[in-house]
């Protein structure tokens, strides 16, 4: 009973997954694939909530769907045209993008198949201190490359947002 | 292992449904849909009972009498509005973004409602005390940008866009402090649980250890949760009501319902937080602690929110990232040799 209900939910968060990785890349309205790309979001943090990565599916949440969601629909709604049809741009290449679409479903299924599937279920009940400890002590050295990565952005964007006179 | 009467309660309760059905899956299905009914429930009341509320204290402060005609002084004010809320002519305005505009309201009470379930209210008495308790609830609360930007879009309304507009630069600007400030908290207890949180403050509440990071969470949750001083989202000299400002009827009843229900998260989450949560003094339940914490928090928040006239959008959010956010910072600091000099003493 357990097992059928959790594959059931399973089945039921790839098709919503799916269905609404779908409807951005097909649906006629920009700001309507902004917005179904976070419904993407959403469930592909319920998924990680499924796997019993508390901690990723909570980022997920909060940097996926609640901030990098947000910049590209404001992004989206600012940047409208007023002159052309609204929209998304579509164009006549439906083969040569089937092929390259071909490609990847090929390539990934080759990467599923050869990848070993962990084995046995555990899963650290405490997975917020396992990464932390991972990332202050082992990877201490990518993490704070990355950080400072990131602070290089944040001084570039200001200096982008002030333009060249002030800064 | 848990003591306290809400606690016994929804353990006898167990018991029966347990004794009565069998299934263990299917007594846990029910006993969450109860709990959920509950919190709904207590979501739906607090609407009502703070629409009343405000407009009686509001009217306190600004030496007024405030609602005195429907029901013995004007308690059944809240259920007149109502009444009259059902009953409005549903206007869908021309030129919209139909499915965008009907959704908005929806989605915007999702969040809303589910950040109940991360709420203790007594000993054990807690719908889902996950590992990433604190982070959960945050990230989830975040999730209320998008349908006010929603709301805002799909108008097609000056003003509503303004407003939409406005909830993003306010609440991205104000979460970051915000989450720094709770960092301090975390940092104290070690854990994102939040019965851990509550169980932490069972000595000494967080408001003693940790002044700065109240302060500055007062602030963040009055902007977060769009509360009068820094009410620029909705300001009506401004923008009419913002992103809500072609609702009528039940859909903006929804919008409101949302409103009122932050007002109480911002109480709960002030008192489970700094206030040790449903800690007291034996000769009343846990859970009496709770809300009375609770509502002299809302009441806290309420007076404030009548009290100061409203900011300014640009010096607010300048304030949040020139100022809180470096106070924020310096709290983890402190907090963090904090710590360090109490372990080596």
């Amino acid at each position: 009973m357990n097992e059928m209900i959790s594959t059931l939910v399973f089945y039921v968060l790839a098709m919503v997954i799916l269905g609404t990785a779908l409807g951005v890349v097909m649906s006629r309205n920009l700001v309507h694939s902004a917005l179904l790309m976070t419904a993407c979001f959403i469930g592909v943090g319920i998924l990680f909530f499924y796997l019993d990565a508390d901690f990723l599916g909570a980022m997920e949440f909060m940097l996926y769907s609640g901030g990098v969601a947000i910049l590209v629909v404001m992004g989206v709604m600012l940047t409208k045209r007023h002159d052309g049809p609204p929209g998304n741009p579509f164009n006549n290449n439906t083969i040569l993008a089937l092929g390259g679409a071909g490609l990847f479903v090929l390539v990934m299924i080759g990467v599923v198949i050869s990848t070993p599937a962990p084995a046995g279920g555990y899963v650290s009940p405490d997975t917020v201190n396992e990464l932390a400890d991972m990332m202050l002590n082992k990877y201490i050295l990518p993490f704070e490359i990355a950080a400072t990565l990131l602070l290089a952005a944040l001084v570039g964007a200001i200096i982008l947002a002030k333009g060249d006179g002030e800064a | 292992m848990h003591s306290g009467i809400l606690y016994s309660l929804g353990q006898s309760l167990r018991e029966i449904l347990t004794s009565l059905i069998g299934v263990p899956i299917l007594v846990d299905l029910l006993m969450t849909i109860i709990c959920a009914t509950i919190l709904l429930l207590i979501m739906a009341t607090s609407a009502l009972v703070f629409t009343l509320g405000e407009r009686k204290i509001c009217a306190f402060i600004q030496v007024r009498i405030g609602p005195n005609r429907v029901g013995p002084g004007g308690l059944l004010q809240s259920v007149a509005d109502m009444l009259k809320l059902m009953d409005k002519e549903d206007i869908v305005p021309r030129g919209i973004d139909t499915w965008l505009w009907v959704l908005s309201p929806i989605l915007l009470l999702v969040p809303s409602a589910l950040i109940y379930a991360f709420f203790p209210f007594d000993d054990g008495v807690i719908l889902a005390d996950v590992n990433v308790g604190l982070f959960l609830l945050i990230a989830i609360t975040s999730q209320t940008v998008l349908p006010f930007l929603m709301g805002g879009y799909s108008s097609n309304s000056k003003y509503a866009l303004i407003g939409g507009m406005r909830t993003v630069a306010q609440m991205l600007g104000y979460e970051v402090p915000m989450v720094f400030a709770l960092m301090g908290i975390v940092m104290i207890t070690g854990s994102l649980k939040m019965s851990a949180i509550v169980e932490a403050q069972s000595d000494v509440w967080f408001i003693v250890l940790q002044p700065l990071a109240f302060l500055i969470y007062i602030i963040t949750a009055l902007v977060e949760s769009n509360r009068p001083p820094f009410n620029i989202v909705e300001g009506e000299s401004e923008i009419i009501a913002g992103p809500f400002t072609e609702y009528t009827g039940m859909r903006w009843a929804l919008f409101f319902l949302a409103e009122f229900s932050n007002l109480m998260c911002i109480g709960i989450l002030t008192t489970t937080l700094f206030l040790g949560g449903w800690h007291g003094p034996d000769f009343l339940p846990g859970f009496c602690w709770f809300w009375i914490k609770t509502f002299l928090c809302v009441l806290f928040y309420q007076w404030v929110g009548w009290t100061f006239p409203r900011a300014r959008v640009d010096s607010m959010l300048s304030f949040g990232w020139k100022v809180l956010l470096p106070i924020a910072l310096i709290n983890v600091l402190l907090t963090g040799v904090g710590i360090y000099v109490y372990n080596v003493m």
